[in-house]
Formats: structure tokens, sequence, C-alpha cells
């Protein structure tokens, strides 16, 4: 994208009435965000993974499998 | 008449439009000759064409709404259109190798990590909160999900972040491998891990999405839409009973939506919101969200190979992001390029397919803080 900054570069000269003082209150309010959110999303993440261990268990492959297998020989004694 | 009212529209074109042209014939440029994203960018290059021309009809001039607004509006500004390519998605995406390795999760949710540093940097250097929020959701390197936060902050550039967003995601393979180089050592990267997949019942992939769907909304509700269509989508794939749906809905629909999203998408493309300092800005912000995205799903695996006896290849923690599946290929390549009987790839699909709820999830985490920030 090395053209397309160079293109938007061109504008610089423009006012564009953005204020590039560093805004320090800004950031330090965003800080407690990025733990929250990161926590957040470890949160949910965690709980996908206790729900797929608990998935795994309820109904794992072997018992499909063998259920599957039942319901034939059933069909085929029939 | 004269016949210079013929030609009166002349008169009308400024220097930025010219501009605009040629970004618009770069992005076309880039889908066709360099296949980036070509299913958003060659909408959005056109769109930018023709949205920039002198009182272009597509979109409003004074009381004469123009039919791209009104796409905009019936489509983006509503969030629809990000919704609904979302059950497309879902629907494309297959759980299996992260069902069956779902340690792999972890990575997901670490690699979300540049989303939250570049809403802290963009703060800083003097963006307002929500579009600092937006421009942050650009390291999700999900496209419907910058699309979906930046619209529901109203973000005053959202042409940018998108154009950013989609960027950013065709050049993953350029973008990760020094960055992942940068932050692991050869040993690290020599490091095997042998692939003893689980077996998953069809029953477990069924429930999957619809478990997901409740935990999202039950911890995260703001997310809930997101993760939602994303899950109904999958559901529809791995019912088996909707092979029809399922095909339309990763076909037709995703699609469709597609070109539409890209088209009414460049509404926000016009040289008044496009060209300003601030698309530069948001260009490096974008990338930084991705190198830290990276980072953090590479120092986190790191961090747990301090912990376990199995050791984990640092570089799958990079394919946590969100973008599918060039991350998984990225670190499969770079694992063969370092050992040629490394192979990666099904963990890093895992931790990739991973990255795909969790983005989700992280935007829906954005909105759900800046929205309660005090000041919003």
């Amino acid at each position: 994208m090395n053209l397309l900054s160079i293109f938007t570069a061109l504008t610089l000269a423009a006012n564009t009435g953005f204020n590039f003082a560093l805004n320090l209150d800004g950031f330090l309010q965003t800080l407690p965000m990025m733990l929250y959110g990161m926590l957040g999303i470890f949160i949910v993440i965690l709980a996908i993974m206790l729900g797929i261990k608990i998935l795994f268990k309820l109904f794992p492959v072997d018992k499909e499998k063998k259920a599957k297998e039942k319901k034939k020989k059933e069909k085929k004694q029939k | 008449m004269d016949i210079t009212v013929l030609f009166s529209n002349f008169s009308e074109v400024r220097w930025q439009m010219l501009v605009m042209w040629v970004i618009g014939a770069l992005l076309v440029y880039l889908a066709i000759k360099k296949n980036m994203e070509p299913s958003l960018l060659l909408p959005m290059g056109f769109g930018a064409i023709l949205v920039n021309l002198p009182l272009s009809g597509a979109v409003t001039q004074g009381s004469e709404i123009g039919p791209i607004d009104t796409l905009f509006n019936a489509g983006i500004a509503n969030e629809l259109f990000p919704l609904l390519l979302f059950i497309g998605i879902g629907a494309m995406i297959d759980f299996g190798p992260l069902l069956s390795n779902p340690k792999m999760m972890l990575f997901g949710a670490a690699a979300q990590f540049g989303i939250f540093f570049t809403l802290s940097l963009a703060s800083l250097v003097g963006f307002e909160l929500k579009d600092a929020a937006s421009i942050a959701i650009i390291g999700a390197a999900d496209g419907p999900t910058s699309i979906f936060v930046a619209n529901y902050f109203q973000s005053n550039y959202t042409g940018a972040i998108i154009v950013a967003a989609y960027s950013y995601m065709a050049l993953v393979p350029i973008i990760q491998p020094p960055v992942i180089k940068l932050v692991t050592t050869k040993k690290e990267r020599l490091i095997r891990m042998p692939y003893n997949p689980q077996g998953v019942s069809k029953t477990t992939k069924i429930l999957f999405p619809i478990m997901i769907t409740a935990i999202a909304g039950l911890i995260a509700p703001k997310s809930v839409a997101l993760v939602g269509f994303l899950m109904f989508g999958n559901l529809i794939r791995e019912c088996g009973v909707l092979d029809n749906l399922s095909k339309s809905a990763q076909n037709e629909l995703a699609n469709l939506i597609t070109i539409l999203l890209g088209l009414s998408v460049s509404t926000k493309m016009q040289y008044q919101q496009f060209l300003n300092i601030q698309t530069l800005m948001i260009m490096g912000l974008g990338l930084v969200a991705f190198v830290f995205d990276t980072v953090g799903g590479v120092v986190f695996a790191k961090i747990i190979n301090l912990f376990t006896k199995n050791k984990i290849n640092p570089m799958v923690g990079a394919a946590g992001i969100s973008a599918f599946p060039m991350s998984s290929r990225v670190v499969h390549k770079m694992g063969l390029a370092e050992d040629p009987q490394n192979f990666l790839l099904m963990h890093a699909a895992g931790a990739n397919v991973s990255g795909q709820i969790a983005s989700v999830i992280a935007g829906g985490m954005v909105i759900s803080l800046v929205a309660n920030a005090p000041g919003m």
C-alpha cells in the first residue's frame, strides 16, 4: 500500500482540523480496557474450551459409532 | 442551448478526485494483478472511482439520494450486510481441526492483543475513543467485524478502516514472517509438534455452534449478533440436513453480499472523507495492530512453554489471527523452511479457526467496553 500512502501523504498540507497533540488522558483511559478486553476474551475462550470438554464427555465418537453399528445390525436382523 | 453544456462537468473536476481515481485504480490493480482480496478490493476500487466523479449520480447530491448511499443505508448503516456475510463465512468454516485440538483456542484469544494495543495507541495519538476503537478492530483481521464495529460507532473513517483491514489481510504472508522471526529463536522455530487429533462426534459438531453462541451471549452480549450469525451459518453446514442451504450460504449469499458490500462501502471513499492525514495514520495503526496480534500470539506460546512438558512451536501462536487460511499457511511454510519434516499445518489451522471466533468476540468486547466508557 505504499502508493496509497504516498497519495494520501500528498494531502498533508490540507488543514484537516485533526488534533495531533498526544492525548495522555485518552491513552490512560484505554489501559483498563486493554486489561478487561483481553481478560474477557480469555474468559469466553476458556468457557468454550470447558464446553468442548463437556461435549466430548457427553458425546464421544465411540458411543456414536457403536449406536450407528447397533442400528445397522438391527436393520439387518429385521 | 450551448454545446459547452455537455462539457460543463469537466470544470467540476478537483485534483483530489484525480488522486482518488488513482487510488481506485490501484485497488483494482492489486485485486486483479496481485490477487489481494479481489472480491472486496475490486468493487471498492471501482466504487472509489464511481463516487469521486464530479457530481456523481451514484452518491447523494443535494436532495437527490444516490443509489450507493441507498445501498449503504439499507445494508451497512443497519449492520445487515456484515451479519449476512457472517452466515456465509460460518457455513465455510470447518471447526474440525479446532475441536480435535481445543488447546489451540488459547492462541486465538492471545492473538487479539494487537486490537487493544492499537486502541491505546490510537487514543494516544489523538483519535476520539469511538474512532480509536474502530481503527483498533482492523487487528481483528476480519473484514465484516471491522465494518460492523466501525459502523456501530459511526466512525468518520469507515472507508479507510475497511481498505486497511482488507489490504492487511491480503498482506499477511508479507507482514507475519519477519515479525515471527524477530520474536522467535531458530531453536524455537524447530520445535516439532506431534499431531494426535481426537475424534469428534457429529453431535459435538452440531452442538458446538449453539454452545458458543450461548456462552458468548451470556458473557459478552454485544458480540452475540456477530457470533450468532457466524455460528448459525456453521450450524447449517454441520447439521447434515441442509446441504442446499449450506451451499447457498457459502456461494450465492456470500458472493451477493460481497458485491453489495464492496460497492456500498465505497460511499465512504469520497475524497472529502478519505484524503486526509488520518487515512495515513489509520494505515499505520492497522499495520501496528497486525504486528502486535502476531507478537501477542507468539509470546503467549512462549509463556505456555515455560510451564508445559510438551513444547509448542511459538510460530503456531501467530496463526491465532483471523486471516484464514493465510496465517496458518504462513506458519506451516515457515516451519517447513526451518525443518522439512516439521508439519505444523493442522495445529496452525486449529489456532487460525480459533482466531475467527476470538476476533468476533473481540469485536463484541470492544463495543461493550467502549460503549460503556465514561463520556460515550
